[in-house]
């Protein structure tokens, strides 16, 4: 169901019954292969439009973090896991960088002129302004962070509070 | 990502010139776009409208981009991005409302990046090509 038209292997992208996975390496030129991965498994999964691109946007934001800022350059992999539980879009990204929680990072101050404002730190307050719930956690010798939009209409799955971070 | 850059002048006879950005905009891309400003900047170019209408996506990426090309019309230095974000935080960057950079119709999911972020304050948004290029 998803992936039609796009050239995923197959030891890359592991279906289960209502969740996909795509791995890639830490490079700035797989985020479109990332965003495309996302887009299809959402639509298959039933996620309208606009929400969609919404959570397109933060995986884009989340993981061009964790290769930019996280790896810096070294070599590394990203994993992006994408399923549906209930009427939830939920993404897991996991990466092997040093730790960076995003969630504890303060909110930029929209209200700054823009001679004041840094060019940088929009990123991580998009993703968070773009979906319902961000949560991270350390992992061994990682890091994961998920993202959960609201946003399928019919249910069927589990609820959100039942999501595990 | 596609640039195409086509170069006009403004009614006053200033050198004016428009970028169309076609695709995506993201980490990937971002730096191509503040490469050919730098060099538009170079050759005297201090106006620029930037066509979004074919732009399907734009990530904050697109943001930092839009910012370090309108330091570059007006002849500052943005920061190197390679530096990280403590270059980025400590960044001066420009006043208030932009006039040598302008936007023209941008797709709904990159006027909700501009719009969230604030940005829409600080740089003008065109719907109409003719307006947007008179407006200089």
């Amino acid at each position: 169901m998803c992936g039609l038209g796009h050239d995923w292997k197959v030891s890359e992208l592991v279906k289960q019954r209502d969740r996909q996975q795509l791995e890639v390496p830490a490079e700035v030129g797989q985020l479109a292969r990332v965003r495309a991965f996302v887009r299809s498994v959402a639509t298959a999964l039933g996620a309208p439009k606009a929400p969609l691109a919404d959570v397109v946007q933060a995986v884009d934001e989340c993981v061009t973090n964790s290769i930019v800022h996280g790896y810096k350059g070294r070599p590394g992999t990203v994993e992006v896991e994408v399923e549906r539980a209930g009427r939830h879009l939920v993404v897991r990204l996991r990466d092997r960088a040093p730790p960076f929680d995003p969630t504890r990072l303060p909110l930029p101050d929209l209200s700054l002129p823009l001679r004041r404002r840094p060019l940088g730190g929009m990123g991580v307050f998009l993703a968070r302004e773009l979906t319902d719930r961000m949560s991270y956690r350390r992992t061994d010798g990682g890091n994961e962070l998920t993202l959960v939009k609201g946003c399928i209409e019919s249910g069927g799955m589990d609820d959100v509070d039942e999501v595990k971070a | 990502m596609q640039i195409d850059v086509a170069t006009e002048s403004t009614a006053g006879g200033q050198p004016l010139a428009v970028m169309r950005l076609e695709g995506e905009l993201d980490a990937a891309s971002y730096l191509d776009v503040i490469e050919r400003t730098r060099q538009l900047a170079g050759q005297g170019v201090n106006r620029l409208l930037v066509d979004l209408t074919e732009l399907s996506y734009m990530g904050s990426s697109g943001l930092f981009a839009l910012h370090s090309m309108a330091m570059l019309l007006r002849g500052e230095t943005p920061p190197d991005p390679e530096h990280g974000y403590a270059a980025l935080d400590q960044a001066e960057s420009i006043d208030d409302t932009v006039s040598e950079l302008k936007l023209l119709s941008p797709q709904p999911q990159v006027q909700r990046v501009l719009d969230r972020t604030g940005m829409t304050r600080f740089f003008e948004v065109h719907a109409d090509r003719a307006t947007a290029l008179a407006s200089f």
